[in-house]
């Protein structure tokens, strides 16, 4: 117990003197899911939209498998997509693995289907009315666009910070496919690895800005559910 | 005659009265000793060999903590462990100079090696480590080190150090991780990296990286037991800690070590005999 | 005589096995205005939906002139975008690229007819179920849609407001307009009344 009241202490030191290690895997943490998040988005929304918007020949099919993969393990996405990376797998001539690319490929695939079921299930719950004024005015595809990421414009934001805040977090993909060498490491790799170094400061250094921003993005998601009942 | 009932109740009487016998017995027959090694020791596969000898013998269980060699070491310093078992001649002889240990016992070595990819023609053969370093340096390959103070990191900044220091380019990567996760990653990058003999000859088919250079001195890697001083704290098993110590210097462990081979290839040389 | 924009016949449409709507014969000439009048759950909106082709299950004829360029139905509970009083009722100029200071010009006279030009950067979840209409017609109005269909487009509405829609409506020379309503409209429409 004394230990850990003391790697307690040490870590508010760590954090308050910005210790380079921490502040190294808390910045490559946040630029890693940020960006894996963003392009998850661009992909992500229109297939979304899509999925809501036409009847093909197996949409049902596509929503269910994008709704189920959002309970997938880490760990499971994170093998997968070290066997599609590694030198001996199909995208092996990349040389990706272990680098922060590699962890940007996997977290995508984290966040996408948060993404899609998200937008998919918020478009199906848009007012059918408002679709139909939307094409009695014979929008544009472009204008319809805009006007349903103008009223999906909440669901959308709560989509995106669940999903970053799960790419933030996650160990199993940046473990397997960043390596958790120096230059890859995720606060949550970090985390695992100094605790299992015996490092107790450090890795309560680390826990904390993960559970801050666990926290933050929480605050964030609550924060806009209200101003969605309640608007000003 | 039958009572079902009756006959019901006496068997699960019967078996919960052996349930608790067991576990009672297990309790005050069976002893744990608590070692703390390496990560490349457990690896190599040494302890799975000579360990069942040595746990029937004693009638004990003995738990093998695999860690870095620096945690290993600071395991020996809080008393967590009996005796700790790694390869760091400095660190050792501090560790009892301090008076943390009251035992050390040098009873084996191995060397270790440099590794890198079989088409590879930056090393040559016949290079020293240092010139072998050197040239990678020059040619801005990847290597692969260890990056986590462990007793295979610090031979390989000696070897750096002899060639002023080791780089900082992005084709040094530090993966402050164990042997085995250092060598996959290495062999995935096709990259170089320094490497005991023990866990490269136990992960060969996993891997399709080649020791590029020879035996030297600079290379030897010696390995010790030492017996953690039992004034830390009361739950350290002196007597068990003791009995491993004469275990592995014995001349019958010592020639098992010597044997002990994998994929027909023997690991370690012991410090006691010579083998035959 | 000049073709008309839409004709019906033997429509008949069915939810759960129940008929909502069964009108025989239905047909709205170019710029005329008709009324249907009917009970609650008569299919006044049924009907106004099949003509707006809002709706794809039904059975029976709908010829539709191809001079029928738009039409545009105003919901019995109006829908608003997200942004401002402004911003709705210029919507259909915005979808037809109308550069914005025209676009706020002609908006903000339908409002100011309307009696509601005060509202204009008002955001619209702040309006009540009366202006949020009054925003829909407008929106839908300046358009000058060839068939305009207003379902209820007086209920919650005042004396004021009601002229004020009149006038608007008016105001539309080239548009057919079907107004459906429980009770008689206001004389100044001079509607053709279809019983439902």
């Amino acid at each position: 117990m004394q230990d850990i009241w003391h790697g307690l202490y040490e870590a508010f030191f760590l954090l308050l003197q910005l210790d380079s290690s921490v502040v190294d895997a808390a910045l490559r943490t946040a630029f890693v899911s940020s960006l894996a998040v963003m392009i998850a988005t661009l992909v992500g929304v229109p297939i979304g939209l899509l999925l809501g918007q036409r009847n093909f020949f197996g949409r049902t099919f596509l929503v269910l498998t994008s709704r189920a993969a959002m309970g997938l393990p880490t760990v499971l996405i994170g093998l997968t997509c070290y066997c599609l990376l590694s030198r001996k797998g199909p995208l092996g001539d990349l040389q990706l693995l272990y680098t922060e690319p590699a962890i940007i490929f996997g977290e995508f695939f984290l966040a996408l289907p948060i993404i899609v079921t998200w937008t998919h299930s918020a478009y199906r719950s848009l007012d059918p009315a408002i679709v139909e004024t939307m094409i009695s005015f014979q929008a544009s595809w472009w204008r319809r666009t805009l006007t349903l990421l103008s009223e999906l414009r909440s669901p959308l934001l709560l989509a995106i910070l669940t999903a970053f805040g799960r790419c933030a977090t996650e160990l199993g993909i940046a473990m397997l496919v960043g390596g958790n060498l120096k230059s890859t490491r995720t606060l949550a790799t970090s985390t695992a690895l100094e605790t299992s170094r015996g490092e107790f400061s450090r890795g309560i250094a680390m826990g904390l800005i993960m559970l801050l921003l666990a926290v933050i993005v929480a605050l964030a998601i609550a924060f806009f559910n209200r101003e969605e009942e309640h608007p000003k | 005659m039958h009572h079902p009932v009756r006959n019901a109740r006496l068997t699960i009487t019967c078996a919960v009265a052996a349930l608790i016998l067991t576990t009672l017995g297990c309790g005050e027959s069976e002893r744990v000793l608590r070692i703390a090694t390496t990560t490349s020791t457990r690896d190599s596969g040494l302890m799975d060999h000579i360990l069942p000898t040595f746990e029937s013998r004693n009638n004990c269980r003995v738990d093998v903590i695999a860690v870095g060699t620096g945690a290993a070491i600071k395991l020996g310093e809080t008393g967590d462990v009996d005796a700790i078992l790694v390869h760091a001649e400095k660190a050792e002889l501090a560790f009892v100079k301090d008076g943390h240990g009251i035992r050390r016992e040098l009873f084996m070595s191995n060397y270790f090696t440099l590794i890198g990819s079989k088409s590879q023609t930056i090393v040559r053969q016949d290079q020293s480590p240092a010139e072998a370093f050197q040239a990678i340096v020059q040619h801005g390959a990847t290597f692969v080190s260890r990056g986590d103070d462990s007793g295979t990191h610090k031979r390989e900044l000696a070897i750096w150090d002899s060639t002023g220091g080791h780089p900082t380019t992005k084709g040094y990567l530090e993966t402050g991780q164990g042997m085995g996760p250092s060598l996959i990653i290495a062999d995935e990058k096709q990259a170089y990296i320094l490497c005991d003999m023990g866990t490269y000859l136990s992960m060969k088919d996993k891997l399709s990286l080649v020791p590029l250079i020879g035996e030297f001195d600079l290379l030897r890697n010696p390995y010790a037991a030492i017996n953690v001083n039992p004034e830390k704290n009361a739950s350290i098993n002196a007597d068990l800690a003791k009995k491993f110590l004469d275990f592995l210097v014995a001349d019958e462990t010592q020639q098992a070590i010597g044997d002990y081979t994998v994929a027909g290839e023997t690991l370690f040389r012991p410090s006691r005999i010579d083998p035959k | 005589m000049t073709s008309p924009l839409l004709q019906i016949n033997h429509l008949k449409v069915n939810r759960q096995d129940t008929i909502i709507c069964n009108v025989e014969e239905f047909e709205i000439q170019p710029r005329e205005r008709v009324a249907v009048i009917g009970p609650n759950g008569s299919g006044k909106t049924t009907l106004l939906r099949v003509i707006a082709q809002l709706e794809s299950s039904y059975s029976g004829d709908i010829l539709i002139d191809p001079a029928l360029s738009q039409s545009i139905y105003v919901h019995q509970t109006p829908v608003m975008f997200r942004g401002t009083v402004l911003f709705n009722a210029s919507y259909g100029l915005i979808c037809q690229g109308v550069p914005p200071q025209d676009r706020e010009t002609v908006a903000m006279t339908a409002l100011e007819t309307l009696g509601i030009a005060s509202l204009a950067h008002r955001s619209c979840r702040q309006l009540s179920g009366g202006e949020k209409r009054r925003v829909a017609i407008a929106r839908a109005a300046i358009v000058k849609p060839a068939l305009l269909l207003l379902d209820e487009p007086f209920a919650d509405i005042d004396q004021t407001g009601s002229d004020a829609i009149c006038e608007l409506l008016f105001s539309l020379t080239e548009t057919a307009i079907v107004v459906a309503s429980p009770q008689p409209v206001p004389h100044q429409l001079d509607c053709r009344k279809f019983e439902i």
